[in-house]
């Protein structure tokens, strides 16, 4: 698949963002019991890994990567330009951050909020990037859903695979969390399962669907997949339900599984999303 | 390695575009062929195309006859170098740039990171990857020819002078406005420096309403 690095590549920064979302929300209530602060740090690490490997993955996208600073050059109207500016800021914040804990052993919790945000907005310019084409099946809403989705869903699965406020002293607090992360992933599988009608509409009424000139083919492609999407709508519901029900009731093996379901189903979606000939 | 991106001074002081009598082309190839062998491309990379573009149906008259609308014609198409060019708009390294002057747009090689964007951007599918270099090519309006006082091949070549190129102003004087056609995108996208002389059937049908 020609786009391969492209889907590594979003779904790194995506999940490195959504993990630094939910370090945000943890860090307050970690910064006061040593244990749980000290277990920060190495999801602080995998965030700036997975962020810092994705663009280093997205150089391989690239045909002549010796040009790569060229690509700052145009932020006044590129959104290319803009998200390699965003994905800057917010790897600089999030590492400078990581290298205090690492270092000086300090929590900066003012930080990670900044670094959340700056990860967001980098969030928003990935997803325009794609709007702004005339690839169909990418021009639409649709793509801000599955992208800002796949930080949400990301970041809550980290909560659970990663070692996330699992202290004693901050039981309730990892129980709010988890709760809050289990709405979150219904609320993003449901948003998304409601724009599925409004999307497939403007896919139906697209003004470019009868264009000879277009070089890439989505529509077939989305086609030619239909039984794989229904597939991976089906893994996303029932990964979304398993999770949330599980975060509830702080069953660990319905946490690992729905985890695993949601991973399967952003991958697949991604997947999809990159097929376009 | 870079491909080779040479210089040129504007060869007109005003927007250059083409003019394209789809009602004359026979879908010969010859524009396409020529363009080819003259930049010297490789397999699957075309910067000038000729579609065939079909369509229409046949319907009962309710009289026990049917009628049709049947259409089936070839439009030549390379880039449309626009007034309002997304590649250019949405190129991250300025790469993609559109000269002062004669408006025509390039690529420059010694910036383009071979990203791609431009591919996905433009509905026209002009620039086109330059696998062995790692970077983007296009149609750029022959500007080495232009520079010497000749015409573009695909203008030279043309057995059935379907193809013309000038100022834009001056084609849409002497042949119209109409750039929207079946088969090509709506011109408010990118505004194309493009003039068309419709072949029957080629004139937009109105969208069916919701």
């Amino acid at each position: 698949m020609h786009e391969l690095p492209l889907l590594i590549f979003t779904l790194l920064v995506q999940g490195s963002v959504g993990m630094t979302l939910f370090l945000t929300l943890s860090a307050r209530p970690a910064s006061r019991i040593p244990q749980a602060k000290r277990q920060l740090l190495p999801v602080m690490l995998t965030a700036c890994v997975a962020g810092g490997l994705g663009l280093i993955v997205s150089t391989l996208h690239l045909g002549y990567p010796l040009n790569a600073f060229n690509a700052l050059r145009h932020v006044a109207s590129s959104w290319l330009s803009r998200e390699i500016v965003f994905a800057s800021f917010y790897l600089a914040v999030l590492g400078l951050c990581t290298l205090i804990m690492l270092v000086k052993k300090r929590l900066i919790t003012g930080l990670l909020p900044i670094a959340t945000m700056l990860g967001l907005v980098d969030v928003w310019c990935m997803s325009a990037i794609y709007a702004h084409t005339s690839v169909i099946t990418w021009s639409h809403f649709n793509t801000w859903l599955m992208f800002y989705g796949a930080v949400g869903v990301l970041g809550a699965v980290a909560l659970v695979w990663l070692p996330m406020l699992k202290a004693h002293a901050v039981a309730s607090v990892r129980q709010s969390v988890l709760r809050f992360a289990g709405m979150l992933v219904v609320a993003i599988v449901a948003i998304r399962l409601l724009a599925q009608p409004e999307y497939m509409q403007y896919l139906a009424n697209a003004s470019l669907s009868g264009v000879v000139t277009l070089p890439h083919q989505p529509l077939d492609a989305f086609l030619q997949f239909s039984g794989l999407r229904v597939f991976s709508w089906v893994v996303s519901v029932l990964g979304a339900l398993l999770f949330a029900v599980s975060a509830w009731r702080q069953g660990r093996f319905g946490l690992m599984a729905g985890s695993l379901l949601l991973v399967l189903s952003e991958v697949l979606f991604r997947f999809m999303f990159f097929c376009i000939n | 390695m870079t491909q080779q991106y040479k210089e040129y001074p504007p060869v007109s002081d005003k927007q250059l575009g083409f003019f394209i009598d789809s009602s004359r082309c026979s879908g010969c190839k010859a524009c396409q062929v020529a363009c080819k062998d003259k930049h010297n491309l490789d397999v699957g990379r075309r910067f000038r195309r000729v579609y065939e573009v079909k369509g229409g149906g046949f319907m009962p008259t309710g009289q026990g006859g049917v009628t049709n609308n049947v259409y089936a014609y070839t439009l030549s198409i390379s880039c449309n170098h626009c007034a309002d060019p997304v590649c250019t708009k949405n190129c991250p390294t300025t790469a993609m740039h559109k000269r002062p002057g004669d408006g025509i747009v390039r690529v420059d090689t010694t910036k383009c990171v071979g990203c791609g964007y431009c591919a996905w951007s433009c509905p026209y599918g002009a620039p086109q990857m330059n696998e062995e270099a790692g970077q983007m090519s296009k149609c750029d309006f022959c500007v080495d020819l232009q520079a010497k006082g000749e015409q573009p091949i695909c203008v030279a070549t043309c057995p059935l002078g379907a193809i013309k190129f000038g100022p834009i102003e001056e084609l849409r004087a002497k042949y119209g406005n109409l750039c929207d056609v079946q088969g090509l995108p709506d011109s408010a996208i990118t505004h194309p420096s493009l003039v068309i002389k419709a072949h029957q059937g080629a004139e937009k049908e109105e969208h069916p309403h919701a």
